[in-house]
Formats: C-alpha cells, structure tokens, sequence
C-alpha cells in the first residue's frame, strides 16, 4: 500500500500536493520511489526539474489513492504501481510496468528540452548523413502516415523538396532538434531534461506529444530515444535487481517481430512509496 | 526353390536398348535434367565444377582484412578471429547519373491479373503444379521462400521448412529450424530463428538453406548454414553456425533481413545489422569458402558499414543468385533505397572470396521514381492495413550480364496503389537495360514481388517470373492472394501472362507486438532446372485471421509442361515383407499418352523390373513382394518412350525389404528329393520363400514302430503331412506342438506305424508366409505284443480300431 512516511521525511500529502507544488515541501529533501518488489528494492530519484508536471502527477498517483472516493468507493489509498508488475522484460535493455485502466486516465504530456540535451547542436554534417536520416527516419515517418496522414508540415516540405530534387543535401546542418520536430516531437524550454542512458526511469510514450505513467527502467544507453522519451527519474539504488528482472524467462518462447517480451512470472511491486530525502551524495547521470 | 523366377533380372543401365526390349532402369543420379547452354556475352553455362583458378592462394593487392573463420571440428562455429574492419576498394567505374525522376506519370495501368477458378486454388493459365504449402506457424510474418532441385521443392517459412516433390507430395513435413540446428545452437542458447532463405546451386547439385538466429538474453547474433550432402534435401546436411554478434569490432548489433547467393567462387551472405537499442546500424556482406559444397572449410571475409557511392548507408542489399556464369568470376549484389528514389545500388565482388576479394558499386539511375508503401495496403473487409513494407530490393538474379532485381513501390506516393518494380541491369556498362511498373491502377496493390528468371536459352533476355501478393478493393475485390507475372521472352515490354496462383479467403488482420499488421516479408520464386519451370511460393490469407502459402509452377512460353512423376509408396524408411502384396503408388503429370509406365525394384545395384507395360493413365500396382531382402529398396517408375526413360523416378529414400534362407537340404520340394530323417536328430530347415514345402522320408523296419514325427522354433505356423509309401495320405497336424508347430504321434498303444517306408510335408499355413527356422525331428520306438485283429493290411485307417493288448 502506497505510504508517504515511508524513509525520511514526509511528503505533502495527496490532498495537499496541488498541481505546480514540489513533491517534498522542505526545499532540502528531494523526492524519491521505493519499490519493493519480489526481487527486491529499487530506488528511483524523481527529478521534478526534468518533468516538472509528469513527475508531481506520477508521485501523486502514486501516493494514491487513484480515484477520487465518492467515484471509486471502497479503493482506498491504493497507489498507481501498488499490484502492478513488470510486464515488460527486455533482456538487459528495459523493464516496464504494466500500465492501468483506464489508460488514457494516465497519460501526460511530454516534458523535454532539446536543448538542455543538446540536440539544438547536434547537427547533420554530411550529405550522407542527410540521405540517411531521410531514408531511414524521415522517409519512414512519412510512409507510416499514408493512410490517416497526420505528418507535420515540416515534414511533408521535406519530403516534397527531396522527390523534387531527388537530393537531401538541404538538410545538411538541420539539427536533431529541428528533425525530431519534424516528426512529430515538440520540446519546452528551462527543463533539466536527460538522456536516456542505462538507469533513467522514463514514461513510455504513446505518441510524440505524450506519455503514459508506465514506467520504463532502461538498463543500456539508448540513442535514438534521448530527446523522444521523457526521462523522469534514475534508479539510485538497484539497478541490480532491475537487471535480474529483465532476465526473467518470458511467456513463450521469443517470436521474431511477434516478440511481446512478457514474463511467464512477472515480479510484482508489492509496495511503493513516495518519500522524501536530503539531497546531499546525490549524483545526476549523464549522458555518456 | 529358385529366388523370385517369375521376373526377368536386369543389370544393365544402358539407355540404348531395343524399343522391343524390357526398358532399363536409370539411375537415380543420372535423372536430373542437363541444360544446354547459349552462351552469351561471355558468360559461361552455369553447370559444371566449380572455377578451380579461383580457388586457394590469394591474388594480393588491397582489400579489405580477413575475419578468421576457421573451422571448428564438427564445423559448429565458421568464425574465430577478431573482425577487422573492412574497406571497399573503390567505385572504378563512373555512376551513371540518374533520370530525372518521373513519380507523377508511372505510365499506363496494366491488365488485372487473371483469376484462378473460383477460389479453388487450382491451377489456371500456365500453371504445371499447384498445391498449398505452410500454413500459418504462428509467426509474424512467414517470410516465405523455395528451392527446386532435380526431384524436390523445399519450402521454408519462419521459422521451418518442409520437403515436397515436385507434384506436392509432403516428403518431410514442417521441421523447425530450432530442431534441424539444434546441434549447433551455443550452450547458452535463448535464442529464436527467422528469416530464412533457401537456394539450389545448379553449379554445385545442392541445396542451401539459411536461417538467422538472434538471442536476446544473451545478446548474441548468428546465421545459420546448411547444404544437402547430395541433390536430395531428405538426406544428409553439412551444417554451419557463424557468429554474427561482433562485426567491426562492435557487439552491439543483431543481424537481420539476409540474403543468400553461391556462385563457383563462394556462398554469400548479407543482411541488415540492427543495434540491440534499436536502430540501424549498417549492412554487411560475408563471403564463406565454396569448399563447404563438399563440407570443407567455412572460412570467408567480411565487409560491413556498406555504403552508397555517396556516403550514405547502403541498406538491404541482396545477392543476385546466378543462373548463368559470369566470364569474368565476377559476383553481383543489389539494393535500393529503402523508403524512396530513381537509383539501384549494383556491387560488384571479384577476386579470390576467401582471401582478398574486392568490392565495387555504381549506383545506377531507374526512369521511374519508388516510393515504400509501408502500411497503406488497403485490403477489402477491414479497414486494417497491411503493411507492405518499404522499398529495398527484395530479391535478385544474375543471369548473362545482367542483373535483374523486383521491389514494392507506392506508385503515385499516396497509398492509393502499390506496384512490382522490376528493373533489369547491364552490368557491361553499369546502365539500365529495362524496368517495367506492374500496376493495375488506384485501389489495387502488388507487393512484395520476387523474381526468377528462365534459364533455358542462355540469352541475355531471358523470360522472367515475378511472383507477389495482391489485394483489390475496386470491382472484382480480393483478399490478400498471390499471383505472378510473367515477362516472356525480350524482357524489353510487359508482353506475358499475368495470372492469380492464390486467391485470399479473408481479410487478414494480425498484428505484431509493435502494432503493425505485417504481411510477407518476403515471397519465394526459383528455377527449376530440371523441368525449366518457374515455380513460386506466394503468401495468401486464410480463414480467421491465419497466413498460408501456394507452391506453383509456370510454364514459360510455347514449351510443353514438365512431364512429372513422382513415386509416393513406397517412398523410403518402409519395412516391406516378402510374400505381402504391396500397392506402389505414384503422382503423375503431363506424361505423354503415347508412353508407357514400368516399374522397377531397386536392390543391392540389381534392377528388377516387375510391373509394366502399364499405360500411362495408371497410378499404382499390385506387387507381390518377392524373396528380394534388401536394406536399400527403392521402388522406381518411369515413362518408357519407346527408346528412353522420358521420365522416371525412384523412391526418395530406401526401404527394407524382409526376405528370407532357403535351407540347407533345398531342393526337397518333392518326394523324390525329399530329406531323410533319422530318429533322435534335429535337422534345422525353412520354408522359403513363401509356397515353400520341405518334403522328408524316413523308413522303419519290420515290426511296429511308435513314431512321433515335430516342427518346432521361435516363431511360426506349420503344418504337418504323413504319406505311406504309395503317397497316400495317413495322418495330418496342424497345432499340436509348441505355439502354432505341429506334431504327429503314432504311439504303440493305439496306432504304430508297421515297417516301410514313409514320407512327411511340411509346409507353411497358408501358404502365404515364409517361415527362417523351423526343426524337424523324428523319433521311432519299438512296440512289441501289438496284434490287430481286423486282419486288414497296414495302411487302411479302418484297421487302426482296437488293439488287444
């Protein structure tokens, strides 16, 4: 059952946790999850200045309780990972958590900074590298929208400017910021955002423009979602047990391209809790 | 008895023997049908052994470093050493420049495919053969290919495959990957198999077969390689593992979407390489020694991070599998862009394979622009998309200079309607000879074409098969079905048939675990050498939501159909027993009427013919299985011209065939060459072969005897006959000894036996068995004080009433 007490200090309760309020009043405490799973605990340091409004809804959800009581009777204080398990194991590439119904209930808008990732800098050096962001990601993203459409403006004058001229030498100095815009991702100013690197806890997207609160535990760099997954968190202590549950044996044997990496015994969080801690000896991952 | 008397017993393999004369029997590795060649633009005929000069001492020069692939004992791991990156040499020969590209005005629609009767799925149009293939395993997608060799088809899908005869008949049923490779999988294997692809080398007479294998667990990546030990995919394989985890010194990639070629110079293989993040990382292209077609080293090299004469990554690159040899010991490989452009990527590998090959490439311009389709294939009855996938190259085929290669294209770039694109590649000059667009307008989709070429005339334009999956959502609406282009002669035009080999049940939807409601990847076409047929393997939809595969054959213009035949009983591991009766069984097709059928028992090298004439219209025959034992049967059929086999065949694999000893005391099948029996010795006999009968005499002196005459031994049924000297019957048993053995006792208390002589039969119940071993005793006791008193002579039953004693 989701608890505020739980280490240190207390953390404003659910109904004092107002949107736009930290998660922990005392400016010296930062906000931290503990969960207690079957294979043991695993820390994560919320970092309310990566995803200021998804982190406060994350840790008041799981606070708990998820619905209000008058709609919900008899739900208690249940919290939103309270039950849940790890439905989701990538060998030593990611767990996730099982999401809740309804789903669209626990969605929130992406929070990221392409430039406190630098990705405003990052930028396309060689005509070979245009013809190769335009075949494998731009091109790709335009295919995948034939049928309901939807492609940005951006992208769609890309495209055209590339059948035109058979050419995509004009991207050539176009910045990864400037290319996750054309498909589809937007980004918000004065964020700490991070990179999605072995340890960042992220929100799984749903789309370019949001994420849903199942929380993915990276446990290798990944790239290619520094800048398109909202990173809200990084486990402080372990990542041990993380890797451990990645490794469990999943449901069925793996299927090429029909490979759902479900567990055949998925670890269940059996508590998880909301807690507040100094922020002293705290480190802050990076990209590598 | 003399062995099997009623069949004339043939040796000889002679072609040339009178029309009048029992036919003989062919061997089975003369069957395969030999092409002739044209030779053309230099090439040479593909037949033939491999090219020795390009074989063992590297030819120097630059290129790119050696990854060890030294073979491990039991040929597991082709790999060994530490990769080193590889360079292509360079682009010697000027890129043509591109036609400018023309994606508003794809040219005229063309005809509609036409359809197959009703949605039977029989054959229509120019089809020889037609039969449904795999079904659905269970996977996502099917990635469907095949091989025809000079007697088989070998289909495989994800993640498996089988074996059938060229008429369809399943010699080895869907056998998954896992369990064909499972010697080879590495000791900590969690690991899955997919995209496979399978080739017969007409060069080498043998089959190859390929499957990747990817472990996620443990973040490992291999391929896996087999080649059939003979022409026949039912017997033994060479199997290969090659680690594919680290390439470029990097293990953080997993290999996807191979190719597969073999040429006289080597094998080939290709692929996509993926991060284990996600991503693409680059593509590779490994060489494996051309001594693994006689199970010999596995060593090769390895180019990986290919890329476009520009720069940009090369994706999807596939080998163009040779139906002709090039001149020049060159080997070719293409690819395209994989999501748009009016380019194909022709490479080029010469030098020695296992030492220092080299790697050229020209990127060479295509009238008309491509564009992936991705999932924007509308399909009637759901408003779910199939995906069609992008753009790259899908398959290719070298054939006389030139390079022929098919991909998917969305033709107006708007997913109203997806083409086949096929271009067609000068490789004298790096120029586009031909492309054709095959579409039928808005609302009617081609994807994920495969081509074949014909091999037959050594022309440099060859007939070209292009097989594809198709959906229609205008008029006459279609399901996702199958079909095939055939591109006739002069390749110059879209002359040819274009016809539906699979008609689709249902609207498919089935997604995979990313959402996408995948179909293909791939389609299957190949050459049959023997038959000179274009054979496919298509991808259809069945019922509730399930994929399924049509094996079909095409005919190529004015020729006539592939005479068939196919011995499907007795068709190898079979125990057969002299003196059962047996129905051989075969498939045929298109034999000429004119013809007639024999049949033939292959045993030891002997040939027996023992059935025929037959007409041709005949599908099996009786065979009363002779005393022939054989651990090495084979039942053959063939279609007797008159001077030569036109077609024959023999069972895939061999039978046993039980028989049985004549004895020792043979000829004793009379009384006049009967055995003697002494009293108080065992003679130890057989009744063989079946009808066998064992005559015995034995003769008492004067007086009266009390005689007890038995068969016995481990298994059987006997019975027995007493005979008096005049022949005539006195006494008879059947079971009155051990089990089903007989016994006959004349005792001194009720009926001796007065001095003479006397004969005794044995023979088998029924007389339709034969029996190994069986005894035969005799024993005699005196009897004394025995008067009859009827006063008749010895020998009438009525005088065996009383005895005083």
């Amino acid at each position: 059952m989701a608890a505020v007490a739980g280490g240190l200090l207390v953390c404003a309760s659910a109904g004092a946790a107002h949107q736009g309020e930290p998660l922990c009043q005392d400016p010296t405490t930062r906000p931290f999850l503990e969960l207690t799973t079957d294979e043991g605990r695993i820390d994560v340091r919320l970092l309310e200045d990566a995803a200021p409004h998804a982190v406060r809804r994350l840790g008041r959800l799981v606070q708990g309780p998820l619905f209000h009581p008058e709609l919900v009777p008899d739900s208690g204080s249940v919290g939103l990972l309270d039950g849940s398990t790890f439905d989701l194991t990538r060998p030593r590439l990611e767990v996730a958590t099982s999401g809740r119904a309804p789903a669209e209930l626990f969605e929130v808008p992406t929070e990221i900074d392409a430039v406190a990732l630098g990705l405003d800098r990052e930028l396309i050096a060689t005509t070979a590298e245009a013809m190769d962001v335009m075949q494998l990601e731009l091109l790709r993203e335009h295919q995948r929208r034939k049928p309901g459409g939807g492609a940005t403006g951006l992208l769609r004058e890309w495209v055209d400017r590339f059948h035109a001229s058979g050419s995509a030498d004009f991207l050539v100095g176009t910045s990864r910021q400037r290319l996750n815009e054309a498909l589809g991702y937007s980004y918000t100013p004065g964020l700490a955002s991070r990179p999605a690197v072995r340890g960042a806890v992220a929100l799984r997207p749903v789309a370019t423009d949001r994420a849903s609160l199942r929380l993915s535990i990276l446990l290798a760099d990944h790239p290619l979602l520094t800048g398109r997954w909202m990173v809200v968190g990084e486990v402080s202590h372990g990542l041990e047990v993380v890797d451990a549950i990645s490794l469990k044996p999943l449901l069925a044997p793996p299927g090429y391209r029909t490979t759902s990496y479900v567990p055949r015994d998925p670890v269940t969080i059996r508590a998880a809790e909301l807690v507040c801690r100094p922020t002293s000896g705290q480190t802050v991952l990076e990209a590598p | 008895m003399n062995r099997f008397a009623l069949v004339p017993l043939l040796v000889g393999l002679s072609l040339s023997v009178a029309a009048s004369d029992p036919p003989p029997a062919p061997a089975p590795e003369d069957l395969h049908f030999v092409p002739t060649f044209v030779e053309g633009d230099g090439d040479a005929p593909l037949l033939g052994p491999p090219h020795p000069a390009e074989r063992g001492a590297a030819s120097g020069g630059l290129g790119p470093f050696p990854v060890d692939l030294a073979d491990v004992a039991v040929m597991l791991d082709g790999e060994g050493g530490a990769g080193i990156r590889s360079h292509i040499q360079g682009d010697p020969l000027p890129p043509e420049l591109a036609d400018s590209p023309d994606a508003a005005s794809p040219g005229a629609p063309h005809d509609l495919p036409s359809p197959v009767p009703g949605d039977e799925l029989e054959a229509a149009g120019d089809q020889s053969v037609s039969w449904t293939g795999l079904a659905d395993t269970g996977w996502i997608p099917p990635d469907t290919v095949l091989a025809v060799g000079p007697r088989h088809v070998v289909e495989a899908t994800n993640s498996g495959f089988a074996v059938y005869s060229k008429l369809g008949d399943e010699k080895q049923a869907y056998t998954s990957f896992s369990s064909f490779f499972d010697a080879l999988k590495p000791a900590s294997w969690a690991g899955f198999m997919f995209d496979p692809r399978v080739l017969w080398s007409n060069e080498h007479q043998k089959f190859v077969l390929l499957a990747l294998g990817r472990d996620d667990a443990n973040q490992t990546a291999h391929f896996f390689l087999a080649i059939s030990q003979t022409t026949d995919p039912l017997g033994s394989w060479w199997r290969w593992r090659f680690d594919r985890t680290s390439t470029g010194g990097d293990t953080n990639a997993w290999l996807d979407y191979s190719s597969l070629g073999a040429d006289s110079w080597g094998v080939y293989v290709t692929g996509n390489m993926f991060f284990w993040t996600g991503g693409f990382k680059w593509s590779i292209l490994q060489t494996i020694n051309p001594a693994v077609f006689s199970g010999g080293s596995s060593n090769g090299w390895i180019f990986w991070d290919l890329d476009w004469p520009s720069g940009s990554n090369a994706f999807g690159v596939q080998v163009a599998h040779p139906h002709t040899v090039n001149g020049d010991a060159e080997t070719f490989f293409a690819n395209s862009w994989s999501g748009a452009g009016n380019q194909v990527c022709l490479w080029r590998m010469s030098g020695d394979r296992t030492s220092s090959p080299s790697l050229t490439r020209t990127a060479v311009g295509t009238s008309a622009t491509y564009h992936s389709i991705g999932e924007a294939v509308d399909q009637p009855g759901s408003a779910v998309h199939l995906d069609g996938g992008d753009s790259r190259v899908l398959n290719a085929v070298y054939h006389q200079r030139r390079v022929f290669a098919s991909l998917t294209t969305d033709v107006n770039d708007d997913g109203a309607a997806a083409g086949a694109f096929t271009v067609k590649l000068n490789t004298n000059d790096n120029t586009k000879e031909w492309e054709h667009l095959l579409w039928s307008g808005n609302g009617t989709y081609y994807f994920y074409p495969a081509l074949s070429t014909h091999g037959g005339d050594g022309s440099a334009d060859p007939d070209v098969g292009v097989y594809y999956s198709y959906t229609q959502t205008t008029g006459s609406t279609r399901y996702a079905s199958g079909g095939v282009k055939v591109y006739e002669d002069e390749p110059n035009t879209s002359a040819g048939p274009n016809n539906l080999v699979a008609t689709g049940l249902e609207a498919y939807v089935n997604y995979d675990n990313s959402g996408v409601n995948r179909w293909g990847d791939y389609t299957g076409a190949a050459y049959d050498w023997s038959c000179r047929n274009l054979f496919g393997a298509t991808e259809y939809a069945g019922t509730s939501d399930t994929w399924r595969t049509r094996v079909t054959a095409q005919t190529v213009g004015a020729e006539v159909r592939c005479p068939l035949l196919d011995v499907t009983d007795p068709d190898g591991g079979e125990t057969l027993t002299h003196g059962d009766t047996l129905n051989i069984t075969w498939d045929r097709a298109n034999l000429n009427p004119a013809n007639e059928i024999f049949v033939w028992y292959r045993e030891g090298g002997l040939d027996h013919q023992i059935g025929g004439p037959l007409p041709t219209s005949s599908t099996s025959y009786l065979w009363s299985i002779p005393n022939l034992p054989a651990t090495d049967g084979r039942i053959g059929v063939g279609s007797w011209d008159g001077a030569s086999y036109e077609e024959f065949d023999w069972s895939d694999r061999t039978f046993t065939l039980v028989g049985c000893n004549e004895d020792l005391y043979e000829d004793d099948n009379t009384p006049g060459t009967a055995t003697t029996l002494v009293s108080g010795v065992t003679q130890a006999h057989s009744l063989c072969p079946v009808g066998d009968n064992d005559w015995f005499v034995f003769t008492l002196p004067s007086g009266y005897r009390g005689v007890t005459l038995e068969t016995d031994g481990p298994i059987g049924d006997t019975r027995l006959y007493l005979y008096n000297s005049g022949l005539y019957q006195i006494g008879f048993d059947d079971d009155g000894g051990a089990g089903l053995f007989s016994l006959l006792a004349r005792g001194c208390d009720s009926n001796p036996l007065p001095g003479g002589t006397y004969y005794v039969k044995v023979d088998e119940f029924g007389n339709n068995s034969f029996l190994n071993s069986y005894t035969m005793s005799l024993a005699t006791s005196v009897c004394s004080g025995v008067i009859f008193v009827d006063g008749f002579d010895f020998g009438t039953t009525s005088a065996w009433g009383s005895v005083v004693p």
